[in-house]
């Protein structure tokens, strides 16, 4: 089996390993403390960026905006 | 006669009042318009604001009428960003900046560990100062998570654009999130002396 490093965990963390080093990731955390211990920090990061960085309120408020402004001449 | 390509169309079905048109022009151009801002300003927080500045200066042009269609809507649209994008830095250096580190932290990092994922629900608050954090990063480690996380490319993808290996830009992600999770913990340290002292 693979050693699997950090950066293999980023990957892993942004769904970017295949199906068997996804297997193998795993087979490693749990035999791993410092590993495990530095996914689960990383994820908590990633899930607290993937909050700020949500895209679905930010476009909402764009089509809200257009909903709510009026026609006021037509294109010819 | 010059052939209508696909966003003239859409354009089009917009101002004949089809919002479901204009949500595939924002849909198609997001990324876009917020890389541009973002290449100015280097601020993620400021360059959403900006995007939906420059989208509300799209709508309003299409709907008074204003907009020349000449098949170009692409290079429009992003001249727009640009000179919004300018605007915004034009303005913001006159403006004094303020200082989010004089505020009393709220934040605390440890009690924040203790939830599951699933129960945490992140405030506005941990929003501002997370969004402060990153906005401090260094600019490469600053890069690498507003090409993930805003502009939702891949690490190859970042490493292309930056022209590193990628196993650099996953190490720039790598301490990109140590780097945040270190303010976190400073944070949450901090504000257990505070209460400790407020609470004597």
């Amino acid at each position: 089996m693979k050693k699997y490093t950090r950066n293999d965990i980023i990957r892993y963390l942004y769904g970017e390993t295949s199906i068997e080093e996804n297997l193998e990731i795993e087979i490693t955390l749990a035999l791993d403390e410092r590993l495990e211990r530095f996914h689960w920090e990383m994820s908590e990061m990633v899930f607290l960026l993937n909050q700020i960085s949500e895209k679905s309120a930010f476009t909402r408020t764009i089509l809200d905006y257009s909903k709510n402004y009026p026609i006021t001449e037509m294109n010819s | 006669m010059r052939p209508v390509n696909e966003d003239s169309l859409l354009v089009r079905q917009y101002i004949q009042g089809d919002e479901r048109a204009f949500a595939q022009l924002v849909h198609k151009y997001r990324t876009r318009v917020f890389a541009t801002i973002y290449v100015v300003l280097r601020n993620p927080t400021l360059a959403e604001d900006v995007t939906q500045e420059c989208f509300f200066k799209v709508i309003k042009t299409f709907k008074t009428g204003k907009y020349k269609d000449e098949g170009k809507f692409l290079p429009w649209l992003l001249r727009v960003a640009r000179n919004k994008a300018v605007d915004y830095y034009r303005k913001a250096k006159k403006a004094p900046e303020i200082d989010i580190d004089m505020e009393p932290d709220l934040f605390n990092s440890l009690g924040f560990a203790e939830k599951s994922i699933e129960e945490k629900q992140v405030d506005e608050d941990t929003k501002r100062k997370l969004q402060h954090w990153l906005n401090c990063l260094p600019t490469p480690q600053k890069d690498v998570i507003v090409m993930r996380h805003y502009m939702g490319m891949s690490f190859q993808e970042i490493a292309d654009e930056t022209g590193v290996s990628i196993n650099t830009a996953l190490g720039r992600m790598r301490y990109a999130l140590q780097n945040l999770r270190k303010q976190a913990r400073l944070e949450g340290r901090k504000q257990f002396q505070y209460e400790k002292i407020y609470s004597q």
